[in-house]
């Protein structure tokens, strides 16, 4: 059983490795709608120096979403991969004539590999929005757990402005504010700034901290 | 002369209610916000054989919706499809 186990683990670590050689470029959180539509397929990626992060999910309704998450987080110089189940739940929407607001948690588990180990990862989130059509104001908290390994702690704030209102079928810009608390990383308060663009169900969001560190985030919506 | 006159207008009268028109509704939308997010409603309704075109307008908060010949979407279906898009229908214009 337990060799089995540790074949298993094995596995996993090869293809998180792969994967995360494959994504290019690194614990910041994947911007993601954890739901949407029902019937809708999202992919969502994020791009970082130490971190890259994706995640693939179905809403089978307007208020579940199942599908996959994957991390590579650069810790000391070493990476961390983690591949985790994700269900991402709407708590509560308001639906209101000139702005909407929700509040979700989502989460998952599956295996991390870090330093030749592999353990089971626990992975759990909480976002709260509002937004109209000029201003947005987002806020969450991020954890992934392993058991051994260090856990990771994210906590974000978002404050977004359109500078124009663009109609739907129109390319939108947003100018972002994100100021980002983790606590494991050697510099843990991170503030950015991020020029989101979405047309129809591409959305690409592109920016740097004031540190220097640039951030490429994509959606896709099917 | 006046008979051929009565009997094409006869004909035209009573072919005009059978034409078939593109009948077209007007939702109205709350929580319409961002056109990405908004993507669902014209995904949802382009997959229903009914609808011939759909329109979304984000200034008006208004979806518009044109139906193939005599095709039509009831109105219970229509909530639910606004629902399962992520937003609340708060008025069908007909």
């Amino acid at each position: 059983m337990k060799k089995l186990q540790n074949r298993l683990s094995n596995l996993v670590g090869i293809r998180m490795g792969i994967w995360g050689f494959s994504l290019l470029c690194s614990l910041a959180s994947v911007q993601a709608h954890p739901t949407i539509f029902k019937g809708g397929f999202v992919f969502d990626n994020l791009n970082q120096s130490d971190k890259n992060e994706a995640a693939a999910h179905y809403s089978i309704l307007p208020t579940l979403s199942l599908g996959v998450h994957g991390l590579r987080q650069n810790l000391d110089g070493k990476n961390l991969y983690s591949v985790t189940s994700y269900t991402g739940l709407l708590l509560k929407r308001w639906n209101e004539k000139n702005f909407q607001a929700n509040t979700y948690i989502y989460g998952g588990v599956g295996f991390a590999r870090y330093q030749q180990k592999s353990k089971p990862a626990f992975y759990a989130g909480a976002q709260a929005d509002i937004e109209n059509r000029q201003w947005l104001l987002m806020g969450k908290f991020e954890t992934m757990q392993f058991k051994k390994f260090e856990d990771l702690y994210t906590y974000m704030g978002r404050l977004g402005f359109a500078p124009y209102q663009a109609n739907y079928e129109e390319l939108q810009g947003w100018m972002i504010l994100e100021y980002d608390f983790q606590p494991f990383r050697q510099k843990a308060h991170e503030v950015s700034a991020i020029a989101r663009f979405f047309y129809r169900s591409f959305l690409i969001e592109a920016g740097s901290s004031f540190r220097g560190d640039l951030k490429l985030n994509l959606m896709f919506h099917y | 002369m006046k008979l051929k006159t009565l009997l094409t207008s006869l004909i035209l009268t009573l072919a005009f209610p059978m034409a078939s028109f593109a009948k077209e509704i007007t939702l109205v939308v709350k929580g319409m916000t961002c056109a990405f997010c908004a993507q669902g409603i014209e995904k949802k309704f382009k997959r229903k054989e009914a609808v011939k075109d759909i329109k979304v307008d984000l200034d008006t908060g208004k979806v518009l919706i044109s139906f193939k010949d005599k095709a039509d979407i009831g109105d219970e279906e229509l909530q639910k499809m606004i629902k399962d898009s992520g937003y609340t229908l708060e008025k069908i214009e007909r």
